[in-house]
């Protein structure tokens, strides 16, 4: 018997890789631009679908200061808090990848990594939507 | 006194000078940056050198050694990394100048000496 196929495998080392390889990361999730979690990988009590929805809020701002003053689409957002980070990049059109970290966060860092982290998912996410269209 | 570009160029000026960057290491973001070119993006080597540094100062910690860094140097095959931690001058300021040296054309000790003087006179 093989063991059933996890469509998101790919995603999941992404998240996985991006917290252990940017200090002060605590976790991350990928969900819709409607605020409806995919799927996560935190390692604190934070509570995933709220992140969902507040990375949902952050791109609703982001994208109409992006329309009001003729910037263009939303590409991300990084609220910096007293107590830490919370960071909003868009995967393509339709998906938000939001990542936690903590105030020692190297967010230079998570900048480099997660741009092209969202990049690598933005293409899983096209492959795999053409896969489903041609079954 | 320097401001941060006249800093960044006197820094380039140095023997080898390959790249610089001025970095602030509670978030990795750079202050300034100059050189660099398509074989070293200072920008990235500022964030990954964050760590590099962070990483020292909790090692130092752990050793119970109540000492400060004044520089680290990494030395390659072929460049010569140097991160000088600069002084704080007021609360909560976290500041290294990191300098990536070709090697062949560096005087690693007049690089020292010369990246010592650059802090003195930097004013932010």
């Amino acid at each position: 018997m093989t063991a059933p196929h996890d469509p998101y495998q790919p995603a999941r080392t992404e998240l996985a890789s991006l917290r252990t390889q940017v200090t002060g990361v605590k976790g991350s999730i990928i969900s819709g631009v409607d605020g409806l979690l995919v799927l996560h990988d935190l390692i604190t009590q934070a509570e995933p679908h709220d992140l969902a929805a507040l990375a949902a809020a952050a791109y609703g701002i982001g994208r109409t200061c992006g329309a009001a003053l003729n910037q263009g689409n939303f590409s991300e957002c990084t609220v910096r808090s007293q107590g830490g980070y919370f960071a909003v990049y868009a995967i393509g059109d339709l998906a938000l990848l939001a990542v936690l970290g903590d105030d020692g966060l190297n967010v230079a860092r998570l900048h480099i990594e997660a741009r092209a982290v969202a990049a690598r998912l933005a293409r899983q996410l096209t492959n795999q939507a053409m896969q489903q269209n041609h079954l | 006194m320097a401001n941060i570009d006249t800093a960044l160029k006197d820094a380039m000026s140095i023997d080898g000078a390959i790249g610089v960057a001025l970095v602030d290491y509670t978030s990795g973001l750079t202050l300034g940056v100059m050189g660099g070119g398509p074989g070293m993006d200072v920008t990235i080597a500022a964030a990954g050198n964050t760590d590099v540094v962070r990483s020292k100062l909790r090692t130092l910690e752990m050793l119970g050694l109540p000492d400060g860094i004044e520089d680290i140097l990494i030395t390659l095959d072929s460049q010569y990394h140097l991160i000088r931690l600069l002084q704080p001058r007021r609360q909560g300021e976290a500041l290294f100048m990191y300098l990536a040296l070709a090697k062949s054309r560096a005087n690693l000790g007049m690089a020292r000496h010369q990246l010592k003087r650059i802090e003195l006179e930097l004013e932010i």
